[in-house]
């Protein structure tokens, strides 16, 4: 379970994250939604642990975040899989490399260069088996530089799903391809969250997608959470609201 | 299925590769680290050369000295006034040279239609002749820069007699061709867009080039001369070595002496000018990089108060004016450059000289036939063994740089060894800890500097004092050197790696290390082994004057020949170096250009 309570959060004298309050349950699909700097990437950040809240608390499975020393903190972020809104794949790397870096964080210093340079066949089956949940199991050994955007996007989620986390925080996965593989790759993500039984948050900016793919919406405008609901509550007025739209 | 993954990558052949060489260098070389004579201690010379480093000497060790000869510290004071006027006066005459070079070596201010596929008779002759130039430049300066500045020295003292302007003269030409090949490499890696619209405007290609080109690269021009000053500093202080009063010259009297307390006290001198060009550089790199904050809000917009609240860094002007009144002082100020003691006229030395470079049979007979059985003879009997030698210590020393290197970069990296490994959250610190990492950084990127600082010259003459004269000495003098350059240089590149990959994987529960080897190493290979090729060329040229030092590579015999007005058998050896620097150069030029075109695809 993931709670946020009075979270502050600012760069400078840019104020990210307002007097935040927000409770995710096990299990849940949430998509944040809001316009372009309202504090969306900032909050996954706090949620992925990159960030320490400047003042309030982050709770994730009963324990706050702020107060981790380092090697608790670790274990931690081993249960909680990130896909940033660049993806963050080593380019001149392997898929299969890039897969397997998932589990970096519950593997020794000699132990991940192993996996790493020479991979057991256990491990590339597994691999193998995740791409071809999200559809791409010919890449396995492709160079991941040489894949398409989507491509690219799939392999960050086989990552994401490798580590074995309860909880999947994914920045704009849509950003960068066309709608038909906009679609495929939410119904991806959101199937596989559903069949492992993960808790998944998705910034995202295309609403229709938003409502299709999640129950739940929470709406951000200028670093405050404005809208937490099903998403067929989600009304056109507060649409307006959350951009702004009635402002003229 | 069964899913086996591909063998061998290209990148862990090179790293095999590597190991292999080093491997085979290390036991041509033999592990017999102290050939000094058996009555020798070795351990207690060390012993007495290094615990003279806690206690510098701040009066003359000599007791002896006549009562009104200048103190210690005066003296080691103008020897390092010296060392950096030589520096300076040296540099003033590389820069404009390499740069003009430079320009010329460049193809990016030729019209477009001369850069392609000529078509009608003037553009071809107009093409033909700029290549000609082109292809002239290239190969001056590849000649220029393939001689190491010792034997330059060397050669111009020869005919021109030894007064310090000769040094200095001969210091500035492998500068010069330095400078112009990495002159026009930036000019040529510089966007062409600017140049382009220009050129569409209707400009000439030549303005354009001025216009935009030249402004784009300027930042990185005056960083890499920067960079050469304070090379210059040091190649200045081994000038001492061959006679010429610098801090070099104090280190060898002191040390030939065994004052090893005033030897510190020069090499605390030494380390703490370079040490102080070094940061100067990187400040004033920071500055050239980053865009200056404005100082105030301007109270109108008049154009005086725009200008006055402009953004600048006080720095730059400063550093600029400093180096300008550094280089006309070196010039104007102190002894005259230019003196000349020896009874024979320079002419008729010159004269002399280029006679005596004619190989001796064919002076005898005056038929070039007979130089080759006196080539062979000369090749067999010396040159081979030399030139093997002289390749063996720099692959030796540099492979053991690297290797060193490698394991504490990471450590030195600023994005690494900091409380927040690549700004990202570490959980609850003690104060403690986060002393503890800042600090760890700060010592190691200290070692690197200091490293570096000592010119390779100084540490194999000190070395060969306590483990005798054999290969050894040079390549630990050779391997301390790079280790600095090469721990400085990949810090650098990880520092300035994209962080999102290796904050990714910390933030997946990564440790800072795995985040750096599986984060940033894969991508910023390519840039470290094109740092390794680069040094190689170095030290191979390095490698040949270190024999000077009584080791048997080409450096050895070429002092020993010149020593004995053997011109022509002098000139034998330095082209045989040349040509290894010539293969060097053409390898590493082949090598960087396969690594960039398989780094681009990264």
């Amino acid at each position: 379970m993931i709670e946020l309570d009075r979270s502050h959060l600012n760069f400078g004298s840019t104020l990210a994250l307002d007097d935040c309050d927000l409770s995710i349950n096990e299990g849940e699909q949430v998509a944040l939604i809001g316009p372009s700097g309202s504090g969306k990437s900032s909050l996954l950040r706090v949620l992925a642990t990159e960030h320490a809240l400047v003042s309030g608390d982050y709770r994730h499975n009963g324990r706050s975040i702020g107060s981790l020393c380092s090697k608790a903190l670790k274990n931690q972020r081993c249960d909680i899989a990130y896909i940033p809104q660049n993806l963050a794949l080593v380019s001149n790397l392997k898929v299969s490399q890039n897969i397997l870096l998932g589990k970096i964080g519950r593997q020794q210093l000699l132990a991940s260069i192993k996996g790493l340079l020479i991979p057991s066949s256990n491990e590339l089956q597994l691999v193998q088996k995740i791409l071809s949940e999200v559809g791409i199991p010919e890449k396995l050994f492709h160079r991941t530089d040489s894949l398409s955007g989507g491509q690219q996007q799939r392999v960050a989620i086989a990552r994401a799903l490798y580590q074995e986390a309860s909880l999947i925080l994914a920045d704009e996965p849509v950003s960068a391809v066309d709608p038909s593989r906009a679609h495929s790759l939410l119904e991806c993500l959101t199937q596989m969250a559903t069949k492992h039984t993960l808790t998944l948050i998705c910034s995202l900016h295309n609403l229709e997608y938003a409502k299709k793919f999640f129950p739940r919406l929470v709406g951000m405008r200028e670093g405050k959470i404005v809208f937490d609901g099903k998403s067929s509550e989600f009304t056109d007025q507060d649409f307006n609201s959350l951009y702004q739209l009635d402002r003229g | 299925m069964r899913v086996k993954p591909p063998i061998l990558s290209w990148r862990r052949a090179t790293v095999i590769g590597f190991l292999c060489l080093l491997i085979v260098c290390l036991s041509k070389l033999g592990f017999e680290f102290n050939q000094l004579p058996e009555s020798a201690d070795p351990s207690a010379a060390a012993y007495s050369f290094f615990s003279a480093a806690l206690s510098p000497a701040l009066v003359d060790q000599n007791l002896s000295l006549p009562a009104d000869s200048q103190p210690l510290i005066i003296r080691l004071l103008k020897a390092l006034l010296n060392t950096l006027r030589y520096a300076f006066v040296a540099m003033s005459m590389a820069v404009p040279v390499g740069l003009a070079l430079g320009f010329l070596c460049s193809r990016s201010w030729w019209p477009t239609t001369l850069q392609h596929k000529a078509t009608s008779i003037p553009t071809k002759l107009a093409r033909t002749t700029l290549n000609l130039i082109y292809l002239s430049a290239r190969f001056s300066i590849t000649f220029m820069r393939s001689i190491h500045e010792l034997i330059w020295v060397m050669l111009f003292m020869a005919f021109l007699g030894d007064s310090p302007l000769t040094a200095c003269i001969a210091l500035a030409l492998p500068f010069a061709g330095t400078l112009a090949k990495v002159f026009s490499e930036i000019i040529d890696e510089q966007s062409a867009n600017a140049t382009d619209h220009l050129q569409l405007s209707g400009a000439s290609s030549v303005s354009a080039f001025f216009a935009a080109r030249f402004p784009q690269s300027l930042p990185d021009l005056l960083t890499y001369t920067l960079y050469r000053l304070e090379c210059a500093i040091r190649s200045s202080a081994v000038l001492g070595f061959i006679g010429i009063e610098t801090i070099g010259l104090s280190i060898k009297q002191s040390y030939e002496n065994n004052y090893y307390n005033e030897v510190w006290t020069e090499l605390y001198l030494l380390i703490f000018v370079v040490m102080l060009f070094d940061v100067l550089g990187s400040k004033v790199r920071y500055r050239l990089s980053t865009p200056a904050v404005e100082r105030s809000t301007p109270t109108d917009l008049s154009l005086k108060s725009l200008k006055k609240c402009a953004p600048s860094w006080k720095l730059l002007p400063l550093t600029w004016s400093l180096l300008l009144v550094g280089s006309i002082a070196a010039w104007t100020l102190g002894p005259p450059l230019n003196v000349y003691h020896s009874a024979i006229s320079r002419w008729d030395r010159t004269q002399v000289f280029f006679e005596e470079l004619v190989p001796e049979p064919v002076r005898a007979s005056n038929h070039w036939n007979d130089a080759l059985p006196w080539l062979r003879d000369l090749w067999t009997s010396n040159g081979k063994e030399a030139l093997l030698n002289t390749v063996l210590i720099a692959s030796s020393a540099l492979l053991l740089a690297a290797v060193f290197g490698y394991i504490l970069v990471p450590w030195a990296s600023r994005n690494i060894s900091t409380p927040t490994p690549f700004s990202s959250f570490n959980g609850r610190t003690s104060r403690i800890k986060k002393w503890l990492w800042s600090t760890l950084g700060f010592c190691i990127r200290t070692l690197f500097l200091i490293t570096r600082s000592i010119p390779e010259y100084i540490i194999a003459f000190l070395l060969i004092g306590i483990l005798g004269a054999h290969a050894w000495p040079l390549v630990i003098a050779l391997a301390i050197h790079n280790f600095g350059i090469l721990g400085r240089l990949w810090a650098e590149v990880s520092e300035n790696h994209d962080e999102n990959v290796a904050r990714q994987q910390v933030v997946s529960g990564g440790s800072r290390l795995q985040a750096y080897l599986c984060g940033i190493l894969p991508t910023s290979f390519n840039r470290q082994l094109l740092f390794i090729f680069y040094r190689w060329e170095t030290c191979v040229r390095e490698s040949t004057i270190l024999g000077m030092l009584s080791i048997s590579s080409l450096g050895y015999y070429i002092s020993i020949e010149s020593s004995f007005l053997h011109y022509d058998r002098m000139l034998f050896y330095i082209l045989l170096g040349t040509a290894v620097i010539f293969i060097s150069d053409l390898i590493s030029i082949n090598l960087r250009a396969k690594l960039n075109k398989s780094g681009s695809h990264s």
